[in-house]
C-alpha cells in the first residue's frame, strides 16, 4: 500500500511512499539489532570519519534536497537550503564530540580500588521526525545516536518523507542497517516500532498529544523516551527596544516556516508605551511580505502543510475574533490562490491570555499582541503556560533581560536575537514541552547509558562479610 | 608600676609539633606600632626541615593513600574549627593586619566556606575514560602533585592561606605553608587549633613556617624536594619565583600577582550605584587588595559628576581603630608599606591633580598607626600612579570619550587581574566583557568573590587560577592509563 505525498503549494501528488506495516517494522528492527552487534564496537575514530563523510554527501546534495523539501513541505527554498547545511553541520559536530569522552574516573572510597565509568549505547534507537524540519530534526537525533554507538531506524513524517529517503544514499557510507528508514503513519508503523520489544529508545519530535501517547507506550515497557514536544513561546518587547528592529524580529519569529516552528514566537507581550508604534510597524511590514510557492525566490512565506492544519489555524483565529480580538491584517485563507493551503500572515490585537489561540500552541503565521504595563506583568503572562520551550525578549535593559531570563520557565532564552540554534548549545523544553535535550554534549548523553566499574586490585576477605559473629566482634 | 604585658611566642609548626628556630621577629599591631607577639624567623635549615617532613609524609605517609572522603572530612573539620573560633580569629586578624573588624569577620566566614567547599569537592575530582581507537580501556587518573609550598601575602592572611591550603589538601598534597612575615598570627593559631582538634591529620601533612621572603620564601621556592609552588604576592616577586624555579627543579607554579584593575563607568550608569561601586572598589581593605579598582575610568559626560560625588562621600570613609565597628578604614599593614604609599602620593601631586585626601589623619589617637587618608587623583593613563600598583587607598580617575577609548585605556597595562564595567546597556556590557583582557570581569558591581568561581589573572597578573574546580586543578597531576585488552603479541618483528 502506498501513501501519496502532496505539494501543499499546488495540491499535486508528487510521489508515493510505502505505507509501512508491523511486518516492515519487524524487518527493520531485526536488521538494526544485528547491525548493532558490530557497530557499537567500531572505534570512535572510525565512526567520526563516517559521520564526516555523511556530512559531505549531504552537502553535495544541497540543491536537490532543498528542492524536495520545498515541494513536500512548502517552506521557502532558502530556508530549506539553510536547513540542509545545518543538517550537515550537525553530523560534523557529533563526529568529533563522540571522540571526546566516554566516562570519568572517580575517587574510590577505600584503598586499593579503582573506580571509573564508561558510557555505552542503548542499542536500537527509533527516531520519529516531524514534517516542519524533516532533515534538521532527524540529524539532531541520528547524529548523536550514531556517535554514541546506537543503530537507528528513522521514521519521517508521512507528509514529508522524500528528502529523508533521498538521504539513504548518504547513509551508505555506514555498515549495512546501521541506519534504516521506514515510512508510514504514526499509528501504524510508528507504534509498531515503539512497542517492539527489541527497540531500546524512542526519540520523538512532535506534538504534545503524540508525545503523551509515545510516553505512555514507552512507560508500559520501561523504555527510554526522549520527547521534544510543542511550544508556545512568548516574545516580550520592552519600552526601550528599537521599535523597527523589534517589529522585524517579531515578524520573522512569528512567520518563519509559516509559523510552523516549535520555537516560533506565538505570544507577543508589548510594553504599553511602545505598543502603538510596534503594532503599526508590524502591520505595515506584514502587509509587505510575499505569500507564495516556496520555489519562487522572492517568496517570504509558503503554504501550511495541509488543509487540516490550515482549518485548525483559522478556527482558532475565528474563536479569538468571537471573543473580542481584532484582526489588523490577514486572518483568512488567502483568496489569491486557486490551489494550495495558503494562510495570510495575521496580526491580532485586543487578544486575551485565556483565548485558545494564546493558551495552546497555534501552529501558523499568527502574531497576537497583548499589552503589558511592565516587566513583571510580561513575565507573569509569559510564564502562564503549560509549555516551556523557548522565550524571547527585546531590550537593552540588563535588569529586565536578566530578570526575565531567570524567572521564565523555558529551555532556551533569546535576548535580542530570536530562534537561533547552536550545535553546542542544548535545545529542549521544560514542563509539557518535553523531558530531554538535543544538541551539545547533553544531546549525546541522551543516547548513552552509564556503567560504573569497580575494581579492587587486592583480593582479600572483607571484614563486613559473613560470618556476622566476627563482624560484630563476637 | 607598669608591667609590660606578656606576649605570645610562636614557633614553626613542623610534623605536628612546635619547633624552635634560631631567630625570631616581633609581630606588630599596625594601629599603634606595638608588638603583639613573637614569631620564628626561619632560616634555610628550618625550611629544609619542614620540607623534609612534608616530603616524607607525602612519599611514605598514609595521606597520599587516604581516600577522598577522609580528606574531605579533615577539611570539613577545619571549616568547623574556623567557625567555632571565628571571633577570636577575626580579632587577631584585625590586630595583626589593621583591617576593620567587620571586614575580618567576613574574611573568616569566607575562610570557613572555602574549607567546606573543597571538603565537598574532594570526592568529586574526576578523571575521564577515553575512547581511543584500539582494543583497550583508556582513562586518566588525577593524582596529587606532591609537596606544595604555599606562600601567602599579608592583605587577607588566613583567607588566602585557605585558598591554597584547602585545594592542596583536597588533592592529597602535603604542604609547607608560609604566611607573610608581618601577619602570621591567624595562620599559626589555625595550626594550633588543628593540632589540638584534628587527630586524623598525619604528621607532616600541614607544616607552617614563618619568616621573610628573601630567606624563608626563597628556601621553599628553590628546594629540590618541593613539587609545586602556589604564590600570591607582587609581580616582581612572582618574576623571582619563576627564575628560581627555572634554576632549581622546574616545579609547577601558580602565581596570583598584582593588578591595576580598571573600574569603568559609562555615562548611562546609575550615579548612586556608580559612586558606591567606585569607592568600594578601591577603598575596601585600605586599598590593599590585588583586584582593587585602582583606575576609575569615567565617560566624559559623567566624569565631573562622579568624581564630585566621590569627593563628597569621603568624610564617610571613617578612619579609626580597626577594632571599632564604625571604622571604615584601618591603618596600612606596616611602616615600610606606608612610606611606599606616601612616595606614590608625592609623585601623584607632581604628575596629576589631587582631588581629595593625600595626607595623614591629624587625630591624636591615630598618630602612632600607619594611617593614610583615602586619596583621589585626576590624571590620564600615562602617569606612574596610573600604571604602577600602589596597593593602598590611592585611586587614579581617568576620563574617556567612548567605548573604544575605554577599552584601549583599560587594556593598556601590563596587568590583567580584574575589571568592572558599569552601564545599563546590555550590548555594551557584553562587548566590554569580551574586549577586556582580565581574569575576572564584573558587570555593574565590583569585588564580589566566590569560592565557586575561578580567580586569577591574564598577562602579568599571574599564572593559573585559584578557587573553584580550577583551583584544585593546580594541585593535580594527570596520569593516562592505557590497558591493552588484547593478549596477542603485536608481531612487529
Amino acid at each position: 500500500m502506498l501513501i501519496p505525498v502532496i505539494n501543499p503549494a499546488t495540491e499535486e501528488v508528487i510521489d508515493h511512499v510505502p505505507r509501512g506495516t508491523a511486518e516492515d517494522s519487524e524487518r527493520a528492527v531485526q536488521a538494526a539489532r544485528s547491525a548493532f552487534r558490530t557497530w557499537r564496537w567500531i572505534p570512535a575514530l572510525e565512526k567520526a570519519s563516517m559521520l564526516h563523510a555523511i556530512a559531505a554527501r549531504i552537502r553535495e546534495k544541497q540543491e536537490r534536497l532543498a528542492t524536495l523539501m520545498t515541494q513536500e513541505g512548502g517552506k521557502p527554498f532558502c530556508e530549506n537550503r539553510d536547513e540542509v547545511e545545518w543538517t550537515a553541520a550537525c553530523f560534523d559536530y557529533y563526529a568529533e564530540i563522540g571522540r571526546n569522552a566516554r566516562g570519568s574516573s572517580l575517587p574510590p572510597v577505600f584503598e586499593h580500588q579503582v573506580n571509573f565509568t564508561i558510557k555505552e549505547p542503548y542499542g536500537v534507537v527509533v527516531a520519529i521526525v516531524p514534517w516542519n524540519y524533516p532533515l534538521l530534526l532527524m540529524s539532531w537525533k541520528v547524529a548523536p545516536a550514531l556517535a554514541a554507538g546506537n543503530t537507528v531506524i528513522i521514521k519521517p513524517s508521512e507528509e514529508t518523507p522524500l528528502a529523508t529517503l533521498a538521504l539513504a544514499e548518504a547513509f551508505t557510507v555506514l555498515p549495512k542497517a546501521v541506519v534504516s528508514i521506514v515510512t508510514g503513519y504514526g499509528e501504524e508503523i510508528g507504534e509498531a516500532l515503539i512497542k517492539h520489544p527489541e527497540t531500546d529508545l524512542i526519540a520523538l519530535t512532535g506534538s504534545t498529544e503524540t508525545g503523551k501517547r509515545v510516553g505512555q507506550l514507552c512507560a508500559a515497557q520501561i523504555k527510554k523516551a526522549h520527547l521534544e514536544l510543542g511550544g508556545n513561546d512568548p516574545f516580550i518587547v520592552c519600552s526601550d527596544a528599537d521599535p523597527e528592529i523589534a517589529a522585524r524580529a517579531a515578524c520573522w519569529a512569528a512567520y518563519l516556516n509559516a509559523g510552523q516552528v516549535c520555537t516560533g514566537a506565538k505570544r507577543f507581550y508589548v510594553f504599553e508605551s511602545i505598543a502603538e508604534d510596534f503594532k503599526r510597524r508590524v502591520v505595515d511590514f506584514t502587509r509587505s511580505l510575499k505569500l507564495g510557492n516556496g520555489m519562487e525566490l522572492d517568496t517570504d512565506i509558503g503554504p501550511i502543510i495541509n488543509l487540516r492544519q490550515l482549518q485548525d489555524i483559522d478556527t482558532r483565529v475565528q474563536e479569538a475574533v468571537n471573543g473580542g480580538a481584532h484582526i489588523l491584517t490577514g486572518g483568512r485563507r488567502s483568496p489569491r490562490f486557486e490551489k494550495g493551503f495558503f494562510y495570510e500572515p495575521t496580526v491580532m490585537a485586543n487578544v486575551h491570555q485565556d483565548m485558545r489561540l494564546v493558551r495552546t500552541e497555534t501552529f501558523g503565521p499568527i502574531l497576537p499582541i497583548i499589552r503589558v504595563s511592565d516587566i513583571d506583568e510580561a513575565i507573569e503572562l509569559a510564564n502562564d503556560s503549560t509549555y516551556g520551550l523557548g522565550a524571547n525578549i527585546y531590550t537593552n535593559n540588563m535588569e529586565w533581560a536578566m530578570k526575565a531570563m531567570e524567572r521564565i520557565t523555558a529551555g532556551t532564552f533569546w535576548i535580542n536575537d530570536p530562534l537561533t540554534d547552536n550545535d553546542a548549545g542544548p535545545f529542549g523544553g521544560m514542563r509539557q514541552t518535553g523531558h530531554s535535550r538535543e544538541l551539545g554534549e547533553e544531546g549525546l548523553d541522551e543516547f548513552r547509558e552509564t556503567k560504573h566499574v569497580h575494581l579492587d586490585y587486592k583480593q582479600e576477605l572483607k571484614p563486613y562479610w559473613y560470618p556476622y559473629s566476627k563482624y560484630n566482634g563476637m | 608600676m607598669k608591667t609590660k604585658p606578656q606576649i605570645k611566642t610562636y614557633r614553626n609548626y613542623i610534623e605536628n609539633a612546635w619547633t624552635p628556630s634560631k631567630k625570631a621577629r616581633e609581630i606588630l599591631n599596625p594601629f599603634n606600632g606595638e608588638p603583639i607577639a613573637v614569631a620564628a624567623e626561619s632560616g634555610k635549615k628550618d625550611i629544609d626541615d619542614a620540607v623534609a617532613a612534608a616530603r616524607i609524609a607525602f612519599d611514605r605517609g598514609p595521606w597520599r593513600e587516604s581516600t577522598a572522603q577522609q580528606r574531605g572530612r579533615v577539611l570539613f573539620a577545619m571549616a568547623d574549627l574556623v567557625r567555632k573560633n571565628a571571633s577570636m580569629l577575626a580579632e587577631l586578624e584585625t590586630r595583626n593586619c589593621g583591617k576593620p573588624i567587620v571586614e575580618s569577620e567576613f574574611d573568616i566566614n569566607d575562610t570557613a566556606s572555602c574549607f567546606e567547599y573543597y571538603g565537598g569537592l574532594a570526592t568529586k575530582i574526576h578523571g575521564e575514560t577515553l575512547p581511543v581507537p584500539d582494543n583497550a580501556i583508556n582513562m586518566t587518573l588525577r593524582e596529587p602533585v606532591g609537596v606544595a609550598g604555599l606562600i601567602v601575602p599579608w592583605n587577607y592572611p588566613l583567607m588566602l592561606a585557605a585558598w591554597k591550603l584547602a585545594p592542596a589538601l583536597a588533592a592529597g598534597c602535603t604542604v609547607v605553608l608560609k604566611p607573610a612575615e608581618q601577619t602570621p598570627l591567624t595562620t599559626l593559631e589555625f595550626a594550633r587549633l588543628v593540632q589540638e582538634n584534628i587527630s586524623d591529620l598525619p604528621p607532616g601533612v600541614l607544616n607552617v613556617v614563618t619568616g621573610d621572603g628573601p630567606i624563608a620564601g626563597r628556601a621553599i621556592v628553590e628546594s629540590m624536594a618541593v613539587d609545586k609552588i602556589a604564590f600570591t604576592g607582587g609581580t616582581d616577586t612572582g618574576r623571582e619565583v619563576l627564575k628560581t624555579v627555572a634554576d632549581s627543579n622546574l616545579k609547577k607554579v601558580s602565581l596570583e600577582l598584582g593588578g591595576k584593575s580598571p573600574n569603568i563607568f559609562f555615562a548611562d550608569a546609575d550615579l548612586d550605584a556608580a559612586t558606591d561601586g567606585a569607592l568600594f572598589g578601591i577603598f575596601i581593605n585600605q586599598g590593599e587588595v590585588c583586584s582593587a579598582g585602582s583606575r576609575i575610568l569615567v565617560q566624559q559626560d559623567l566624569f565631573k559628576k562622579l568624581v564630585g560625588r566621590m569627593k563628597e562621600m569621603m568624610p564617610k570613609i571613617r578612619l579609626g581603630n580597626p577594632m571599632e565597628r564604625e571604622t571604615k578604614m584601618g591603618p596600612l599593614v606596616s611602616k615600610g608599606h606606608l612610606e611606599k604609599v606616601q612616595r606614590y602620593i608625592e609623585l601623584g601631586r607632581k604628575e596629576a591633580k589631587l582631588v581629595a585626601g593625600g595626607g595623614r589623619p591629624s587625630s591624636k589617637t591615630l598618630k602612632n598607626g600607619y594611617f593614610i587618608e583615602p586619596t583621589i587623583f585626576e590624571t590620564d593613563n600615562t602617569t606612574r600612579i596610573a600604571r604602577e600598583e600602589i596597593f593602598g587607598p590611592v585611586v587614579a580617575c581617568i576620563p574617556f570619550k567612548n567605548e573604544d577609548e575605554a577599552i584601549e585605556i583599560a587594556n593598556d597595562t601590563p596587568y590583567g587581574l580584574a575589571a568592572a564595567v558599569w552601564s545599563r546597556d546590555i550590548f555594551r556590557c557584553l562587548r566590554m566583557v569580551k574586549a577586556l583582557r582580565a581574569g575576572i570581569v564584573w558587570v555593574n558591581t565590583m569585588q564580589p568573590c566566590y569560592v565557586e568561581a575561578p580567580w586569577g589573572g591574564y598577562k602579568q597578573s599571574g599564572h593559573g587560577r585559584e578557587l573553584s574546580l580550577h583551583g584544585v586543578e593546580e594541585f593535580l597531576e594527570t596520569k593516562q592509563v592505557h590497558i591493552n585488552l588484547s593478549e596477542r603479541p603485536i608481531g612487529w618483528y
